[in-house]
């Protein structure tokens, strides 16, 4: 087991404030596992456009991330019909450890915010 | 495949050439897929969409070249100051490449950071920089064959990572004293005339190197006193 993996089960908290492109990157495999392709998708997605992420920001951040162990390749190769270059990447327990401390931490400064009325209170 | 497509393909996998090696190994590939399946949908919506895909992915070559050959030389660094630690004799090498670094600063700046100096002495002390710098390069590639004919695996493998943190950290003391030597050649300093006017006696040469070799050699013999062992 690599150091980082073994930091991040002992302690997510090392590994925040997680950049933006990581956050993302672990959201759009939170469900699934995905190919790079269908994470830009989704993260494009899932931010109304607002994060657009290329394939050098979003390489980069995958070889961060598997490096610190928060995400790991999967064995699914692609289909027939697919590019055979795809390869898949799934979240590891300690990525989901990782994502859920940061969501937490972030909807803490969003409760900050709208404590100091920075943020009106959205509707139900 | 659309031509446009093929022709956009192949002058992305070339930029993709200014990535470090070890990702570009890695990546090059997938990235190169992503690029392609961006393209086609960019390609679908018609309109300002491939233009925008372009300046998009050209903005985020260049962001990410740049931060990938950071990244990489501070973990280079990082790594190359553990592996270096372990051992006296190459604290010791390591501190000789840091010595050999004053000298060039001595060069690239004048006073108030360097001491005023004149050409000719500037010459001499870029040069002996840049000899005491190739005698530990070549030093450095002579114990490896040693180890390579004498020592196991284990111990070479070891060692073979130490030689490489030490001559990626005496590559930077090389591209310094290139730096000082094009500052001189751009300032117009540097004659054949001041060269040889400069040259000392070859003893001036030799004595430094000599004795470089010879406190590492020293050191090189006491390391098993020298390195503390964790109990």
């Amino acid at each position: 087991m690599s150091l980082s993996k073994l930091k991040s089960e002992a302690n997510p908290g090392k590994f925040l404030p997680l950049s933006n492109a990581e956050f993302h990157i672990l959201l759009a495999i939170a469900d699934e596992e995905r190919h790079g392709y269908a994470i830009m998708q989704e993260v494009k997605e899932s931010t109304q456009g607002v994060i657009r992420l290329g394939p050098g920001t979003l390489y980069r951040s995958i070889q961060e991330l598997l490096q610190k162990g928060l995400i790991v390749e999967s064995e699914r190769y692609p289909a027939a019909n697919e590019d055979q270059r795809r390869r898949y990447y799934r979240m590891s327990s300690s990525g989901r450890r990782v994502l859920s401390a940061e969501a937490r931490r972030l909807s803490e400064v969003v409760a900050i915010a709208k404590s100091k009325r920075v943020l009106r209170k959205l509707p139900t | 495949m659309n031509r446009w497509l093929i022709v956009t393909s192949h002058v992305y996998q070339c930029v993709v050439f200014a990535y470090p090696n070890d990702f570009r190994r890695r990546y090059a590939a997938e990235m190169a897929s992503v690029f392609e399946e961006s393209w086609e949908d960019a390609y679908r919506k018609r309109g300002t969409a491939l233009a925008g895909l372009c300046l998009a992915t050209a903005y985020d070559l260049m962001v990410s070249v740049f931060a990938a050959h950071v990244s990489r030389f501070f973990s280079n660094f990082k790594s190359d100051f553990e592996f270096i630690s372990k051992s006296p004799v190459f604290a010791a090498a390591f501190g000789a490449v840091a010595g050999n670094l004053f000298f060039i600063q001595e060069v690239v700046f004048g006073p108030p950071f360097g001491l005023r100096k004149t050409v000719q002495e500037r010459l001499v002390l870029l040069g002996m920089a840049s000899t005491n710098i190739a005698v530990l390069w070549l030093a450095s590639a002579c114990i490896f064959q040693f180890v390579v004919h004498t020592s196991n695996k284990a111990r070479l493998l070891l060692l073979k990572d130490r030689l490489h943190a030490f001559r990626r950290l005496a590559g930077i003391s090389v591209l310094l004293a290139m730096v000082a030597t094009a500052k001189l050649l751009i300032t117009g300093d540097v004659s054949l005339k001041y060269a040889t006017d400069a040259a000392p006696a070859i003893g001036y040469w030799v004595g430094f190197p000599v004795l470089l070799l010879t406190v590492l050699l020293i050191i090189f013999l006491l390391q098993p006193v020298l390195t503390l062992r964790s109990s």
